[in-house]
């Protein structure tokens, strides 16, 4: 009966999509009348089909009573375009075939984890809501904490196969309208098959291929990002991550936490210093080593040169190879750590702690003032808040420890001021990456 | 893309470079034997030039009082690349002078040359050029053997003393390497070097010894070392003693200045030397009771010793030509001659040279509560 709406195009695309075990055909006939709804069940509410669909189906008695009852939900529409179905169910919508007409019923089932505390950028005294996995809800939780009229909402879709939502969100009287338009562009160009994290997106991004600290700022927290919209950022949501990109950001923003606003000001400064500090010290502190003690000793007070040279004497190989060795074993540790199963949890740091640092300098493979240089390596590395740039420094330091194997202090030097003019050549959507000290209003 | 990739390869062609440019060589720390001191002596039966000890330290895990190690290594030789080229071959680790901080000319040697042992360790770019300079009595190998029961670390005694960490006292006078090399050069000043003299297990650093530009020329006594010290303002702290109507009065003082004033135009040249103390008096020998009175008393009375003192000192180092307070600094500094003339001048000047000291004293406290 419902056959003549059906062209032989929308079949064939139907009869693809029914390959999969989770979409729904079903036909239901009474005595006079009957109706064939097609639906993919994992995303569309049951309850909803139950309730508006099924149900009413076997109450009203005629055909014509239905299509009225159907058509009064406002997320209903008639079904016109055949092609557009396949897209349509995909998204959630539930097609009814009736015996000459169709209807689209908007049915769609959102999965979400409610609003959550933030797990990764954590603060003492700040808001503890992070984004969520739904993109309506973080747009929701955005406009509840920037209520400007001329925040402007841009919905795409990106991805061929995930056709994943994608939001764009900017202030359009503050924005810098080149750097939106860069952005567009870029994202016009890239064309990926699927998309599921939110920094997939920073990668396809970045003209880089190999670059070494993140130009896209990434965070979870709605109160940072409202901030940055209000100093005339671009904030991209996608949906189903709980992490939005923020664009264009600069080098001293992946050092601020949002602890430092709501401190006072003097303890704020005091935390960012500290911050610079932390990356120093975990980028600089076992290059220094190997360039003082294999090559400038003088550059130790006498008493700490004699106590290395002591503790060092039972370490067979030479210091490169000490530092690399208990590098290595941190970094297993780090990594084991955040990717161990959270039953196993403790054991492996608890093991590789106690174990590693005591036996090591006890067998003599390396010296106790590496276990010192490791251990404020590795904590100082957690000093930096967001957590793109955390996890890259933990890469700075490699190259440098080459460069002071091979040419010991003069190494170190030339291989900062290496670091110091990559990061001045860097820039983020036509902003320069190094430059501090700008106007807080200034994107 | 391009912009990067060109800068990257510049970087790593600049970079390259720098294998040409290496300073040193890689050699780990405990593969090094630190020199903590070096000694000059004059040998005392051979026909070679010098008997060199380079003070090796051996270091040990535990870092107690008293139970540091060390060993001397002496060699005699014509110079001192030698000396140490053949004190290598006895060792199985590269001598390390990165941590030289204590240089010392033995007592005999010194009384005959000082200038070409020193071009040794100036040339020397590993050897820091603060390290500090002493003349070692009896020789310089006896006080590099000195091993007192309180040091932690080999030389670190002398490492505290002269580099004024620890102990602070007016006796002892610091000279580095590019101090006395420097004054010895400057027509204006004479250079200085303090006396370790080497004990059973300790040091005693209470005297200085006055060089002229080629060996040293007198060794001044403890209370005119510190008369010294206080001119060349390297001291705050001191004590003075002074003695009115039968009582002794020990005055510390808590500052200390001194400057001088010269006036080389006058028909009869003269410098003026004016010294500031303030101070307390610390102690009394027949406890008198401290009046207004008194205590101007005493100032007067200091002031006309410390006065008397100074020119005393700076009088006899006139007559020998010395000038270790560097009053020759001051004449070149007002005068507009040319280098060799002004340098003809001031020898014929310096001996008639018109020397006065005043000083001003004021006691801020009698020291006792009433």
């Amino acid at each position: 009966m419902a056959d003549f709406i059906m062209n032989d195009q929308l079949k064939q695309s139907l009869h693809n999509l029914l390959q999969s075990d989770d979409v729904e055909y079903r036909e239901m006939s009474s005595d006079n009348k009957h109706a064939i709804i097609i639906y993919v069940r994992t995303v569309c509410d049951s309850e909803i089909i139950r309730e508006f669909v099924v149900k009413p189906f076997w109450e009203i008695e005629s055909e014509s009573q239905y299509t009225q009852f159907i058509q009064s939900f406002p997320e209903s529409s008639e079904l016109t375009d055949q092609a557009g179905v396949v897209k349509k169910l995909l998204q959630g919508y539930v097609a009814i075939f009736l015996a000459n007409q169709a209807f689209l019923l908007d049915a769609k089932k959102i999965e979400t984890s409610s609003v959550e505390t933030t797990a990764v950028e954590t603060t003492v005294n700040g808001p503890q809501d992070k984004f969520n996995e739904n993109l309506l809800i973080s747009i929701n939780q955005l406009r509840h904490r920037y209520k400007r009229e001329s925040l402007r909402v841009e919905l795409k879709r990106i991805g061929t196969y995930s056709q994943t939502n994608l939001a764009i969100v900017y202030d359009e009287q503050i924005v810098r309208k080149e750097v939106l338009q860069e952005l567009k562009q870029r994202l016009s160009q890239v064309q990926p098959l699927e998309i599921q994290g939110v920094a997939e997106i920073a990668k396809l991004l970045n003209n880089q291929k190999w670059s070494l600290v993140p130009t896209m700022l990434m965070t979870e927290r709605p109160d940072r990002t409202a901030k940055k919209i209000a100093v005339g950022k671009i904030v991209l949501l996608l949906d189903g991550t709980s992490f939005v990109l923020i664009v264009p950001a600069t080098f001293s923003e992946f050092y601020v936490s949002m602890d430092d606003e709501y401190q006072l000001r003097t303890v704020a400064y005091f935390l960012i210093v500290l911050r610079y500090i932390g990356l120093a010290v975990t980028m600089l502190l076992p290059p220094l080593y190997i360039a003082t003690v294999s090559y400038n000793p003088e550059f130790f007070r006498v008493q700490l040169a004699f106590s290395i040279a002591a503790s060092r004497a039972a370490v067979p190989y030479p210091s490169f190879v000490e530092v690399t060795f208990m590098l290595l074993m941190m970094e297993f540790l780090t990594e084991a750590s955040i990717r161990v199963p959270k039953a196993v949890g403790p054991t492996a740091t608890t093991v590789g702690g106690l174990i590693l640092g005591e036996a090591a300098t006890q067998a003599g493979l390396v010296s106790q003032i590496m276990i010192i240089i490791v251990a404020a390596c590795a904590i100082a590395n957690f000093v930096i808040p967001v957590s793109t740039m955390s996890l890259a420094a933990r890469l700075f330091k490699y190259p440098l420890i080459l460069f002071a194997t091979l040419f010991g202090m003069l190494g170190v030097v030339v291989g900062t001021a290496w670091f110091i003019a990559y990061l001045c050549n860097l820039d983020s959507f036509g902003t320069p990456y190094f430059k501090f000290f700008r106007k807080a209003d200034q994107a | 893309m391009k912009k990067s990739v060109r800068f990257s390869s510049l970087m790593i062609g600049l970079l390259s470079l720098f294998v040409f440019a290496e300073g040193c060589e890689f050699k780990d720390i405990d593969k090094r034997f630190f020199v903590v001191g070096i000694g000059v002596d004059k040998p005392e039966n051979s026909t070679k030039k010098y008997r060199i000890t380079l003070k090796m330290a051996i270091p040990s895990g535990s870092i107690r009082m008293g139970s540091e190690s060390f060993q001397n290594f002496t060699q005699n030789a014509d110079s001192i690349t030698e000396a140490v080229q053949l004190i290598k071959s006895r060792l199985d680790k590269e001598a390390d002078f990165g941590h030289t901080k204590v240089l010392i000319f033995g007592q005999q040697l010194i009384k005959e040359d000082y200038v070409h042992p020193m071009d040794w360790f100036i040339r020397q770019r590993f050897i820091q050029k603060v390290a500090f300079m002493a003349i070692g009595k009896p020789s310089a190998h006896d006080v590099l053997e000195v091993q007192p029961k309180y040091e932690r670390l080999p030389s670190n005694a002398l490492f505290m003393t002269f580099g004024q960490v620890g102990v602070e006292s007016q006796y002892i006078v610091t000279e580095d390497l590019y101090d006395v090399y420097r004054n010895n050069k400057d027509p204006g000043v004479t250079p200085i070097m303090p006396v370790i003299e080497a004990k059973q297990d300790h040091f005693q650093i209470n005297t200085i010894g006055v060089l002229d530009r080629q060996k040293l020329v007198s060794v001044l006594s403890p209370n005119e070392t510190r008369i010294i010290n206080m001119l060349r303002a390297r001291i705050r702290k001191g004590d003075f003693q002074v003695s009115i109507k039968g009582d002794t009065f020990m005055v510390h003082t808590d500052e200390l200045s001194a400057n001088k004033k010269a006036y080389f135009a006058a028909t009869k040249p003269y410098v003026d030397i004016n010294v500031n103390i303030q101070g307390v008096i610390e102690e009394t020998q027949q406890n008198t009771r401290i009046t207004e009175t008194v205590l101007r008393q005493v100032q007067t009375a200091l002031e006309k010793k410390v006065s008397h003192d100074v020119e005393d000192v700076l009088k006899k180092l006139q007559q020998q030509n010395l000038d270790p307070i560097g009053i020759g600094l001051t004449y070149s500094a007002s005068t507009w001659d040319r280098k060799d003339v002004e340098e003809e001048n001031w020898k014929k000047l310096y001996p008639k040279l018109d020397i006065t000291a005043h000083t001003h004293v004021r006691i801020n406290s009698p020291g006792e509560i009433q």
